[in-house]
């Protein structure tokens, strides 16, 4: 499932339409939409940290997101500021709205600490640190020149850190992204909602892209145990059985049985000798042992 | 089916995670002149980065990401039980480069790092310290590619030629200094460019071609390894030749007696230092998280033996392997130079 987390509905709107997404009418905190395919849940958290944090923490626990290894993805997508530098005189380069961004580095301007998002897959986006701040950017004015100094410029939004944080207790740091759109450069109260739906509209095509890509590689690279499907594991349950395995000896049997399927040894063949030969199914659990030891060598 | 997988990824060391305190060290920007495209992120500490919590080793060996910081704290460390130390005391390793360019499925990184991104630390020259000072009480035995292949990344930090330059330095007979560099690399430019220093033993580590293809995953063919050890002795070079870890499959009689006649027939066994032989062994915490990690690899899911926490074949099956490969050893290499890692 990929997460898709927006603060305002003007920038889950463009993704409501364009993903063809339904409300979840279940629920009542916070607005959900979700696709006919389970493969797509957008969450509108409200702007700033805590909701930010909240709504990431009520939808991955709700989805059970991280519970299986690389198939779950959390997306923030929003507005944000571009802030240049005082000694940056560029004015061009000091606001570019409209350009969509990857965050490559979060700092949270309250607490000092920085998260590293992976980078792992292709894009066709520009990277920028981003600076979360818990008001809008002009009422934070000693914010100006203490951040992003070592780049030219960086963006400033209210959630990004708080998405990372809350979104780190489901999922690994390779299983997020913060896309952000610049809208204004500082001066966020002039920007409409109309404006902010534009804005992330216009960035519609490429965001699609990225989250077909991610979807198709998602499903790459769920990795599954080799002995979970069901005769696999009938097979494994009924030797299990007729070797009357305690515990240990089962967690034993299976490691056996998932080296052999791996590596391309026969083990059903194995068994069905032995049952052929009469030595299973086993009587009690000293004959069961004696069993497991010898086909343990027949097998290796 | 095409996998997606590389079209999927960024390249290798698309982003390159600078400490602050070293983006102006000389090594740091003759490094990152290697990769001019790629993004430099500053960040404050490695650890920021290399131990941040819940990353996936696996995946971030796909698109590895390299890191350049200062070491800190100890630089040199007592030698590891099951590491071997070839009948030396005094025996240290220390680590310049965490993790590898190669990926080797059995590879205990991936169960003591968090992170399979590198980290190269740039501040060579306080570990070089560090060893002058324990010279000055004893002979010294130090392995500097354990938790790394450092030849494998030589074309990106030169480390091995700096230290095959301290080594060179290192002149008190009653002190000497052994190094003792492991590599699966075959890189014979290296042998050609630079000359041999006392003391310096590379240890190439070999495997049957099989085992190459199933496990070894992005490392030289054996073919092109022995190539290189040739190479190597030719020049002049101490070499080590590594059978370890000898890796099982059902064949593995057949697959490790023709990797001995390949040897035999690439390598003069008169020239070379000694030989090591051991089969895999790894402890239980690594590999508890190289199972949860790779739950397709067979050699990481073999049914292994824990004796004391640490992870290995049958006793039986340990010796019918080590034996055999020692047994077919001797007939080119005198006893006392095979070393058995128990
Ligand atoms: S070459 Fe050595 S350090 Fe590198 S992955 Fe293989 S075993 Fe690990």
């Amino acid at each position: 499932m990929i997460y898709i987390v927006t603060a305002m509905y003007a920038e889950a709107h463009p993704f409501i339409t364009r993903f063809q997404l339904k409300k979840d009418l279940s629920h009542t905190h916070f607005q959900v939409f979700l696709d006919g395919e389970g493969s797509l849940c957008l969450i509108i958290s409200g702007t700033g940290s805590l909701p930010a944090a909240a709504a990431v923490s009520s939808i991955c626990t709700e989805y059970k997101a991280g519970s299986s290894e690389s198939a779950d993805f959390l997306l923030n997508v929003g507005v944000c500021g571009q802030i240049g530098k005082e000694s940056v005189q560029d004015r061009k380069k000091a606001c570019q709205t409209g350009t969509l961004f990857l965050c490559n580095k979060i700092s949270e301007l309250s607490t000092g600490k920085t998260f590293y998002p992976d980078l792992l897959y292709r894009h066709s986006f520009v990277e920028a640190q981003i600076v979360t701040g818990p008001r809008p950017y002009t009422q934070i004015p000693s914010a100006k020149n203490n951040l992003g100094e070592e780049a030219d410029f960086y963006l400033y939004d209210m959630e990004a850190a708080a998405v990372y944080q809350a979104g780190s207790y489901y999922l690994g740091p390779h299983q997020m992204s913060f896309l952000k759109i610049v809208s204004d450069n500082g001066n966020c109260q002039d920007v409409t909602p109309r404006q902010i739906q534009e804005l992330v509209g216009q960035n519609m095509e490429s965001i699609s892209q990225y989250i077909t890509g991610l979807k198709a590689i998602l499903r790459e690279e769920s990795q599954s145990d080799i002995l979970q499907s069901r005769p696999a594991q009938a097979a494994y349950e009924k030797l299990c059985l007729a070797l009357h395995c305690s515990s240990t000896m089962a967690g034993a049997l299976r490691q056996h049985l998932r080296y052999c399927a791996l590596s391309g040894v026969d083990y059903g063949s194995v068994v069905e000798e032995m049952y052929r030969e009469g030595k299973l199914p086993c009587k009690d659990k000293r004959e069961g042992k004696q069993c497991f030891e010898e086909l343990k060598k027949r097998l290796l | 089916m095409k996998s997606l997988r590389n079209d999927y990824y960024n390249p290798f060391f698309s982003h390159i995670y600078v400490e602050k305190a070293v983006r102006n060290h000389p090594r740091t920007k003759r490094i990152l002149q290697n990769f001019p495209r790629a993004a430099v992120i500053l960040i404050d500490h490695y650890k920021d980065v290399f131990c941040r919590k819940g990353q996936n080793f696996i995946l971030q060996q796909c698109s590895q990401n390299l890191i350049l910081a200062a070491k800190q704290g100890t630089l040199i460390y007592p030698g590891a039980p099951v590491c071997q130390d070839f009948g030396n005391e005094n025996f240290y390793y220390t680590s310049c480069v965490m993790n590898c360019v190669y990926d080797c499925e059995y590879c205990y990184l991936k169960g003591m790092y968090p992170s399979g991104n590198m980290v190269v630390f740039v501040n060579l020259e306080d570990i070089f310290r560090e060893v002058k000072k324990l010279l000055e009480e004893r002979a010294v035995y130090l392995c500097i590619s354990y938790d790394t292949d450092l030849l494998a990344m030589e074309p990106i930090t030169g480390y091995v030629k700096e230290w095959n330059a301290f080594a060179q330095t290192q002149t008190d007979p009653a002190k000497t200094l052994k190094i003792e560099i492991r590599t699966k690399s075959a890189d014979c430019l290296f042998w050609q460019r630079h000359l041999p220093a006392a003391g310096i033993i590379y240890a190439i580590t070999l495997s049957p071609q099989a085992v190459i293809d199933a496990c070894e995953h992005k490392t030289p063919s054996l073919a092109r390894r022995l190539a290189s050890a040739r190479e190597a002795l030719q020049r002049g070079f101490s070499v080590r030749l590594c059978f370890d870890p000898m890796i099982y499959c059902r064949d593995w009689k057949q697959q490790y007696g023709e990797m001995l006649r390949q040897v035999f027939a690439e390598i003069n066994m008169d020239r070379i230092t000694d030989v090591s032989v051991g089969t895999f062994r790894v402890s239980q915490d690594y590999l508890k998280k190289m199972r949860k990690t790779r739950p397709g690899s067979a050699v990481v899911q073999f049914p292994y033996q824990n004796d004391n926490g640490v992870y290995h074949y049958s006793k039986e099956l340990t010796e019918q392997m080590e034996g055999f490969l020692v047994e077919l050893l001797k007939k080119k290499v005198p006893e006392e130079k095979i070393f058995l890692w128990q």
